[in-house]
């Protein structure tokens, strides 16, 4: 019964008050920011920045139209920056994927670990940050910081079972509107705990469409890490077994007392 | 000719130091790198004063372990390039000291051909531990700031880093074995550890084209 929200991106219209709003309860400070030719104003996550909206410009139809994207952490259901942690700093708080900043070391093996480029690093403090759900609001029967000040209902917290049964109608409502429409984060990343309705492909919200952990993290953390130092093993063993060998098999020959270490 | 108690300088102080700092920095950083490498070492943790203390001392012994080699190549660049050329000098010697060491690594007697100042198996060494050095250098500096570089590149440096430490600190053992315990090779432990100095005796059964130089043909 893992919680989680669903965004339906159909709904957004970049009001950004969840932006502000996660400003606000997590006590980030405001990062200047400057035009780049588009009306989004925060570029990327920083560790700052946990949340931000994605204004995708198209034009269709002779007509201009907005793609808006709310991205923050989708809290996979088998996160890859968990699992890559060696302060075992990340855990699962129902359904929410949580940090424990007294553990956290500042490593980065996270950042560079998950499929979608969350977790980014904030020198000040030298941990590794990213949205927590809002585990402790949760936790106190609250609303997480950026579905409590979303007007237009595009954010909905609830059960991931229910969320992902009220996308899939959603979805089909749109299709006749929008042929490409579907549910993104239910089986993505083996299916994360912040769902989309999206009108159409994930690469058009500027999502990766088919998420992965790559594959020298995998080699990295599979074989690398856990085989790896076994080598140190044999040659310490190898040396200890000279060590004994060389005695027992040079037993008596003066060659070898002559230039023994203190000789 | 000299005499067999007489001694002869193997390791110059310049070598000694850049040999000595630098295993300070190997296991200062092998030990807290554990603690930021898996959970398993987290025991080690307290003595750096946490895994923030163990990433904090990393970074600091890692700007000596890039300064110090740094420091002597500039001092004497000449020594350095003295010492790569005659680590990368192999001819028929070399390749059959290799083939025959691992006999003698067991603990048979076989006559060894005549080595150099440094014999096969320090040559690896001697070419080992820099590559090995510069690779964990540039990995390190890559994941020190990761943030400024791509994603794929810090994964790879990941990789890469954890390669190196752990075929470094395996040679480590064959390295620290051999050149203290090993039957034979004990006299080479006065080298580096000592006053730089072997004595001549063994230096001609062990390294007798060196000797040759130095001390002439007898």
């Amino acid at each position: 019964m893992a919680k989680g929200y669903l965004v339906d991106t159909t709904k957004c219209i970049g009001c950004r008050g969840c932006v502000v709003a996660c400003k606000n309860w997590n006590q980030l400070p405001a990062e200047p920011t400057g035009f780049k030719g588009t009306y989004q104003t925060v570029a990327d996550f920083s560790g700052n920045t946990f949340t931000y909206i994605g204004f995708n410009e198209y034009e269709e139809n002779g007509q201009l139209k907005w793609y808006f994207m709310k991205r923050q952490c989708m809290h996979c259901l088998d996160p890859a920056c968990m699992k890559v942690c060696p302060q075992k700093a990340i855990s699962i708080v129902d359904g929410a994927v949580v940090r424990d900043y007294g553990k956290c070391a500042g490593c980065q093996y996270c950042a560079s670990a998950c499929p979608f480029h969350v977790p980014k690093y904030n020198t000040k403090i030298n941990k590794e940050t990213k949205c927590s759900m809002c585990a402790e609001r949760v936790a106190e029967g609250m609303l997480p910081a950026c579905v409590k000040a979303c007007v237009t209902g595009a954010l909905q917290f609830g059960e991931r079972d229910e969320l992902l049964a009220s996308a899939r109608e959603r979805v089909n409502a749109l299709k006749a509107e929008y042929p490409n429409a579907r549910v993104y984060g239910e089986k993505e990343a083996g299916g994360t705990n912040v769902l989309y309705v999206l009108a159409d492909v994930p690469s058009k919200y500027g999502l990766p469409e088919n998420p992965q952990v790559s594959a020298l993290t995998t080699a990295w953390q599979n074989y690398v890490k856990p085989y790896g130092p076994w080598l140190i093993a044999l040659t310490a063993a190898g040396s200890i077994l000279s060590f004994f060998s060389t005695r027992l098999l040079k037993v008596g020959q003066r060659a070898h007392e002559e230039e023994s270490l203190h000789g | 000719m000299v005499k067999s108690e007489e001694r002869i300088l193997k390791c110059s102080g310049g070598a000694r130091f850049v040999h000595w700092s630098h295993t300070i920095c190997w296991f200062v950083m092998l030990f807290s790198g554990l603690v930021l490498f898996s959970g398993w070492f987290k025991w080690l943790a307290p003595v750096f004063g946490g895994a923030d203390g163990a990433d904090f001392i990393h970074k600091l012994f890692a700007i000596f372990f890039i300064a110090i080699p740094l420091i002597g190549l500039f001092v004497k660049p000449r020594s350095f390039i003295e010492w790569m050329k005659m680590a990368f000098r192999w001819g028929k010697d070399e390749f059959m000291f290799m083939m025959k060491f691992p006999l003698d690594f067991i603990g048979f007697k076989v006559d060894m051909p005549p080595q150099e100042r440094i014999n096969a198996g320090q040559k690896i060494n001697s070419i080992l531990f820099p590559l090995l050095g510069f690779f964990l250098a540039l990995s390190g500096t890559i994941m020190w700031f990761a943030d400024n570089f791509p994603v794929w590149l810090v994964q790879l440096a990941y990789i890469v880093h954890d390669c190196c430490w752990i075929i470094g600190t395996a040679q480590v053992c064959f390295h620290a074995y051999l050149g203290s315990l090993h039957p034979g090779s004990g006299e080479s432990f006065w080298a580096m550890f000592g006053d730089g100095k072997v004595r001549a005796s063994w230096a001609k059964h062990h390294h007798t084209k060196w000797y040759e130089e130095v001390v002439g043909r007898e």
